[in-house]
């Protein structure tokens, strides 16, 4: 009943869609982290309006599916507001602002949980307030929010797969156009999450590593 | 502007069934998600070596692909699996979600229960109590106690993931919407107010659960 | 040397049947380290045995074991003319006998003080609802918590929550109790009141088995006093003796060093 030749056949196949997968993830990452540390910043030291803005911004996209946000983008940005993006970028948008919120979340609590004392040590060196953030404050709260950080990006690893509803050719979307081909249902779709399986488990592997050496540390 | 609503007002009927269709996927598959992280979490903490190590595998296999996969492959290929002829799409949601959300609660579980002191159990077992009666009368009610903020953010998760059983046509919400989408081509009023809904109600219920955990807090303590 | 001791008439004279009986115990962990090595002692009935050593002599895990909560590699306990052995009902029964008060007090935090004095009576001897509140409101009264019955162990200080946690073990009706350093976690200022309730058991004719570094105490309740190193019994004799002129110069250091401690709290004389 399960076709092994099918199974393997599928592989190659799906190649082209892994290679928009793990671009999409290399692409929106580093802008999600840039964005979240703004917001995060935001929220902690710009003035109540700005903050608020902010937190608001953070809780729309924290609060509501991530699918239902990328076909918003998808459907009603070019019918509202006659903004046409390629299809790449407009979901490459949405996970960013979705990813960012996460991630927003996750450096506010650990720069703040940074003791006042160590701003005040940086200070009473002769330190600006932005030395002491980048040189003192940051490389604390860093190790704390790596872990999380980890995390976060193995979920957009296998979050990308909801572009495949929006004709993006990920690797989810390559495998259900392959059943539509060749009726190997079973074996294609088997294979999909093998492929997730054997690329995001040495990932998970690495963040439980991550959490593990944070819990020795502190 | 407001004109723009009348398609959603029109089509109430249709909206406030698929609404009792993902109330009804949720309460299932957050049933069953708990369900098997205790299981699967109480096995892990109790049940000797080999059974920590097997369902250490399957949670790290099920966490490592994502929910839509596990979604249309227990749709389209559990059935041809198992040889069945009909295989309805809301009992494959109720699965694929209820399997995802339950091996991350199955590690909730677990490091709920790890968290309790070992100084604990000698308590109740000084006291004369089995083994039994210290993990459901010592154990079990700290770790609960302690587990239930990332649980509450897991539940949230579920709701926020059940819009993905709308690709395989089970009749809930977001299909509800795709399906007006599809016949009126009025994107902007569907999706706004669905997303203004899921806003309004994500917030109201992670409210609740968090004032549910305020409530019993102190009794966690360590 | 220990036979010598443990023969001493004056032991005798005053003092019932052997409650407790440990002969020739060994314990080793599975990480290799030997935490008792032959160790011996007998605790009579009403008798109050105080176990003073330097940290890490084996004073806790010997009385882990007395309770059944860890196994024992050779050697055997006995708890009155029965054998303690780490599992199953009979284990069970025995610790029901045996009340056991903790260094890290181990109240249940998701219960009040009133639950947590109830507990054993409501789940392991299955008392009635009513039987166990009132036995519960006594025995909080009796360390002086009444007013604290309602109160969760969060909200007690630590003299408080021992306090609570001794209730909870005579709550059971045990036959003898065993303190595992029940006021090293504590303040200063709260060690007294604690010390009190021990003593006050003490008087009563509890059979108590303490560990414990407040030398005051041993000096001032206890009838016997075992000093342990290194998972041995270095010597053993009437407090008079072991403080007064002990025998060996291992002991002498030992107590030179914590007679200088600064946290010697004072027992009332009697």
């Amino acid at each position: 009943m399960f076709h092994l030749p099918a199974f393997l056949d599928a592989f190659p196949a799906l190649l082209s869609g892994l290679r928009v997968t793990i671009e999409l993830t290399l692409l929106v990452m580093p802008c999600a982290v840039v964005v979240a540390l703004l917001l995060a910043l935001a929220r902690l030291y710009a003035p109540r309006p700005i903050a608020n803005l902010a937190m608001g911004r953070v809780e729309l996209w924290r609060a509501t599916p991530l699918l239902l946000q990328l076909y918003w983008l998808y459907y009603v940005m070019p019918s509202e507001f006659g903004i046409l993006l390629p299809g790449l970028a407009t979901v490459a948008f949405g996970l960013i602002c979705n990813v960012s919120a996460f991630l927003s979340e996750n450096f506010r609590a650990g720069i703040a949980s940074i003791r006042a004392g160590q701003w005040h040590a940086g200070r009473a060196l002769g330190m600006s307030e932005i030395q002491a953030f980048f040189r003192i404050v940051m490389p604390q709260a860093w190790s704390r929010v790596l872990p999380e950080t980890a995390s976060m990006w193995v979920e957009l690893f296998k979050e990308t797969s909801l572009v495949s509803t929006l004709a993006v050719a990920d690797l989810t979307y390559r495998a259900l156009a392959l059943r539509t081909e060749n009726y190997r249902t079973l074996e294609v779709l088997t294979a999909l999450a093998v492929a997730y399986l054997v690329l995001a488990y040495p990932q998970a592997k690495f963040c439980d590593w991550l959490y593990r050496r944070q819990r020795v540390h502190e | 502007m407001l004109d723009a609503f009348e398609i959603v007002r029109r089509n109430l009927g249709l909206l406030g069934h698929a609404f009792l269709i993902t109330v009804e996927l949720n309460v299932a598959s957050i049933a069953l998600a708990l369900s098997l992280g205790a299981l699967m979490g109480i096995g892990r903490v109790y049940g000797g070596h080999w059974a920590n190590r097997a369902l250490g595998l399957v949670i790290d296999v099920v966490r490592s692909i994502p929910i839509l996969v596990i979604m249309v492959w227990a749709f389209f290929g559990l059935p041809l699996l198992l040889g069945l002829k009909v295989f309805p799409a809301f009992i494959a949601g109720v699965l694929a979600l209820g399997l995802h959300s339950g091996v991350y609660i199955a590690e909730i579980v677990r490091g709920g229960l790890a968290s309790v002191r070992a100084g604990q159990m000698h308590a109740a077992l000084a006291l004369g109590m089995s083994w039994w009666q210290a993990v459901r009368r010592i154990v079990l009610p700290q770790a609960a106690i302690r587990m239930m903020p990332p649980l509450n953010t897991r539940i949230v998760r579920n709701i926020k993931d059940s819009v993905l059983a709308s690709t395989i046509a089970v009749q809930e919400l977001f299909w509800a919407a795709n399906l007006l989408e599809g016949e009126t081509a009025k994107p902007f009023p569907i999706y706004t107010t669905l997303m203004v809904f899921y806003f309004i109600v994500i917030v109201l219920i992670a409210r609740v659960l968090d004032r549910t955990y305020m409530k019993v807090a102190a009794r966690g303590a360590a | 040397m220990t036979t010598d001791d443990q023969r001493d008439h004056r032991r005798y004279a005053h003092n019932g049947p052997a409650l407790i009986r440990v002969e020739e115990v060994f314990r080793r962990y599975p990480t290799g380290v030997e935490a008792l090595r032959g160790v011996s002692l007998i605790a009579h009935e009403g008798e109050v045995v105080c176990i003073i050593g330097p940290s890490g002599s084996g004073k806790s895990t010997l009385l882990r074991c007395v309770n059944g909560l860890e196994p024992i590699d050779r050697g055997r306990i006995l708890f009155g003319d029965r054998e303690v052995r780490g599992k199953g009902r009979e284990a069970r029964a025995i610790r029901q006998q045996i009340g056991m008060v903790f260094q890290s007090f181990e109240l249940f935090p998701h219960m009040t003080a009133l639950g947590n004095v109830g507990e054993g009576p409501r789940t392991v001897l299955r008392m009635a609802h009513a039987a166990v509140e009132a036995r519960a409101r006594a025995l909080l009264d009796k360390v002086g918590l009444a007013d604290k019955a309602d109160a969760l162990p969060l909200q007690l200080s630590g003299g408080q929550q021992q306090r609570v946690a001794i209730a909870r073990a005579l709550a059971m009706e045990p036959r003898a109790m065993l303190f595992d350093e029940a006021t090293s976690a504590l303040d200063p200022e709260t060690v007294g009141e604690v010390l009190n309730v021990m003593q006050q058991l003490a008087r009563e004719g509890m059979t108590m088995l303490v560990v414990t570094h407040e030398m005051g105490f041993a000096r001032s309740v206890a009838d016997w006093v075992v000093v342990m190193e290194n998972g041995q019994v270095l010597e053993e004799g009437t407090p008079a003796r072991i403080f007064g002129g002990p025998r060996l110069a291992r002991t002498r250091e030992f107590l030179q060093r914590v007679e200088h401690a600064p946290h010697d709290a004072t027992v009332k004389p009697e």
